[in-house]
């Protein structure tokens, strides 16, 4: 059984009022710690001068070489613990050197060509 | 999108998508429509898609005997490809490579074997987060579709430049290519296939002779026609119903089409014997067959002298060696079909006579 596509998502709007229980994505951020026993990390990423922080569960990508500051890209369900989202990880990737900004542009153009697309569908549906 | 009718599968082939390995989202790989006339082709908005080229994350991995089956994630979708193993690489052990006599050129040769297996085996074999490109057909499997890959590798992408540059490839690809209808030729000339293309080329060449007869024109170049407003127009009518998002490749594209239609409507007279060169270089003058009072002159002073002769006396000149006169006495460029019309013209001016079918004679 394949799983469902994960989608990217900018760090900023993984939290549990924008995104359902359950829900397969892609996101990215910084490694701020690491947990081997609890199996937890967390990863952060700064837009709008505000500090995002989003709770990874590393149970299914271990064992791995957790490098601090470095730039994550992580892939996986989110899953509600604690009143706090959690991401359970099936890939986590050490990305450190992306050009982050040009990850941004090519997600918004990605997302843009695709709402234009669905908005041409309707047009033509209707 | 919806289409009411599949493109034949006859005129596929002109369709660069068809024959290319088309770089598609997976989720338009999963969603488009397949062909009702061979399976194994989709359509993604008429264009025919028969392989295309992926590139994503491993989100799964299973390993049968003779293939790897890797779900493969590119932030759209999620596709199982049919990763066959190289039997190279899976039978010959390394070992195998061993026994060869070892003078010092063979063993670099060894070595080399040696190091391209490695590279194979680990291109070749992935894991789940490894970055994979594929390329292969698209089949159905037990009602799920799956890319059954003829090229495979994993990719080196430590910093996500691939994954960025492909996202950032596609949308071009897809504002550029796959998202425009393709068009096929004729219907690009006419609108409604290969009949409606032929009909506004016979109205062209109606109008242009029109234009030429209302005007007395004698002799005139291509160019000249294509710059006569009332037979342009007459092309755009007919022409393709260009869309508000070709407008910046439309002056292109019409002065192309102009020019094509200009030359077969014609073509179309030339062979009916309506106008003609005194050349072979279609950019040459042309002369109007029925204005042409040389032509005219040469060709009854020929039947008239010849009538004379005893030879044709009785029944008169065949149309075969009045061309062959003119040809001689005029220009060699003149054409059968441009006697044929002549003489037709001449008759119902009363000019000559037919005697019998194809002998003219004059009184």
């Amino acid at each position: 059984m394949l799983p469902d596509a994960a989608e990217y998502h900018f760090p900023w709007e993984v939290n549990v009022v924008s995104v359902p229980e359950g829900k397969t994505l892609r996101t990215f951020g910084r490694l701020h710690s690491y947990d081997l026993v609890s199996s937890k990390a967390i990863l952060t990423a700064q837009h709008n001068k505000v500090q995002h922080l989003i709770c990874i569960c590393t149970k299914f990508v271990e064992p791995f070489q957790a490098q601090l500051g470095s730039t994550y890209i992580v892939l996986g369900e989110t899953e509600l613990g604690n009143d706090e989202m959690v991401l359970k990880a099936r890939v986590l990737t050490c990305v450190e050197g992306i050009n982050l900004p040009l990850l941004e542009k090519a997600i918004e153009e990605q997302r843009k060509y695709f709402q234009e697309r669905e908005k041409q569908q309707d047009g033509s549906n209707s | 999108m919806d289409f009411e009718e599949e493109v034949p599968s006859l005129l596929w082939g002109l369709d660069p998508v068809f024959s290319a390995y088309a770089r598609m989202y997976i989720k338009d790989i999963q969603e488009m429509k397949e062909s009702k006339q061979v399976p194994g082709i989709f359509f993604y908005n008429r264009h025919p898609v028969r392989q295309v080229d992926i590139l994503g994350t491993v989100v799964l991995t299973k390993e049968r005997e003779a293939f790897h089956t890797y779900g493969v994630d590119d932030g759209t979708g999620v596709i199982s490809c049919i990763c066959w193993k190289n039997p190279v690489v899976e039978q010959k052990s390394l070992s195998d490579f061993e026994s060869y006599p070892s003078t010092s050129s063979s063993l670099d040769l060894v070595e080399q074997m040696r190091t391209l297996q490695e590279v194979i085996r680990l291109k070749s074999r992935l894991d789940i987060g490894d970055v994979i490109r594929v390329r292969g057909c698209i089949r159905i499997y037990r009602q799920k579709r799956e890319i059954n890959a003829s090229t495979y590798y994993k990719v080196d992408d430590p910093i996500c430049d691939a994954q960025i540059s492909r996202m950032l490839e596609l949308l071009h690809l897809y504002r550029e290519i796959y998202d425009q209808t393709f068009q096929l030729p004729e219907e690009r000339q006419s609108g409604q296939g290969s009949a409606g293309l032929l009909g506004s080329i016979t109205i062209l060449s109606e109008k242009i002779m029109d234009f030429l007869s209302g005007s007395k024109t004698q002799n005139f170049y291509q160019q000249e026609l294509e710059t006569v407003d009332s037979l342009v127009s007459l092309i755009r009518q007919c022409g393709p119903n260009t869309s508000t998002d070709q407008m910046d490749s439309k002056a292109g594209l019409s002065a192309k089409l102009i020019r094509n239609s200009f030359t077969e409507a014609i073509k179309v007279l030339q062979e009916k014997g309506a106008i003609f060169q005194k050349s072979k270089n279609p950019n040459d003058v042309y002369c109007v067959t029925k204005q042409d009072k040389e032509l005219h002159r040469v060709t009854l002073a020929i039947i008239k002298a010849d009538c004379k002769r005893p030879k044709y006396a009785e029944k008169g000149c065949h149309l075969r060696h009045v061309l062959n006169c003119v040809q001689q006495k005029y220009s060699p460029f003149v054409t059968e079909a441009v006697i044929r019309y002549l003489l037709d013209l001449m008759e119902s001016n009363s000019d000559v006579v037919t005697t019998m079918e194809e002998y003219y004679t004059v009184f």
